[in-house]
């Protein structure tokens, strides 16, 4: 029974793990993106995407 | 998106019904108990992987077909979800093995070409960071995936073609194979199951992919002012 436990656990942890990962690595990149933009805008140029 | 908040509804119902189906419905294993309820998420991981790396190889093809960096994207995408599904695998299988057979691991056709797609993919993942250029890197990628995924089929026909530790096929497999009706039903309720997460998490990971691209575009622009 313990090594079904771990089985189901390691499933869950791997795709929860992993779809943290990815809404963390998206967080960042939105952060970098609106920096970027901004940074953009200030050199009086308008960015790509707007 | 409307329609992507029905698909992780439907996603959810899906990962609950099979977990209340492989505890509470699915009826024992005469021969391994309790312990063979980790098939119902073993089996669909499986599944989930060969299909994720089905889509590489399709758009691969469609990459070197059309010099389309969308396809790239979604190569890679379908690479790293395909790659989670494979390390599901590749983690359930010698928990499961170690209180059947007696050991985590064994050199066996099944387990041993099913290693080698993992290494292939975790390689093909690894590479693609040494390739600045994105038409180089899509175009090596595109080759290296599609031969790659030359060892799927290989990974699934290794038990019927050689005499192996791991088990014989349970559908499909002659006339002493065969399932359960009930355990037929919740190993459908998981494939199901990861198929749809399989299609969520490369969604999110094509996603990802454009925002970096993104980047990478607002950073040359930024150099050049």
């Amino acid at each position: 029974m313990q090594n079904l436990f771990w089985a189901y656990a390691a499933v869950w942890l791997l795709h929860v793990g992993y779809l943290v990962s990815l809404m963390l690595r998206q967080n960042d990149l939105r952060r970098e993106i609106s920096t970027l933009r901004a940074l953009i805008e200030q050199k009086g140029q308008t960015p790509v995407g707007r | 998106m409307r329609w992507e908040k029905g698909l992780g509804v439907v996603l959810a119902l899906a990962l609950v019904a099979t977990m209340y189906g492989a505890f509470l419905v699915a009826p024992t294993e005469a021969t391994m108990g309790d312990i063979q309820r980790i098939f119902y998420v073993h089996m669909p991981a499986w599944i989930a992987a060969f299909a994720g790396y089905f889509v590489v190889f399709l758009a691969s093809v469609a990459f070197l077909a059309t010099k389309n960096l969308k396809w790239d994207r979604i190569a890679l995408a379908c690479a790293e979800v395909g790659t989670l599904f494979c390390t599901t695998g590749l983690v359930t299988g010698p928990i499961w093995a170690k209180p059947v057979w007696g050991v985590w691991w064994t050199w066996d056709a099944r387990l041993t070409t099913a290693l080698i797609l993992w290494l292939m993919f975790v390689s093909y993942l690894l590479l693609r960071d040494f390739l600045e250029e994105p038409v180089q890197r899509a175009t090596l990628s595109a080759v290296f995936g599609i031969f790659a995924f030359a060892d799927v089929p290989l990974v699934y026909m290794s038990i019927r073609l050689w005499r192996t530790q791991h088990p014989q096929p349970v559908l499909g497999g002659g006339e002493e194979s065969g399932l359960d009706p009930t355990m037929f039903q919740v190993l459908v309720l998981g494939w199901i199951a990861f198929l749809f997460l399989l299609v969520m998490l490369a969604i999110l990971r094509v996603r990802l992919e454009k925002a970096r691209d993104e980047v990478g575009q607002l950073r040359r622009e930024l150099m050049m002012s």
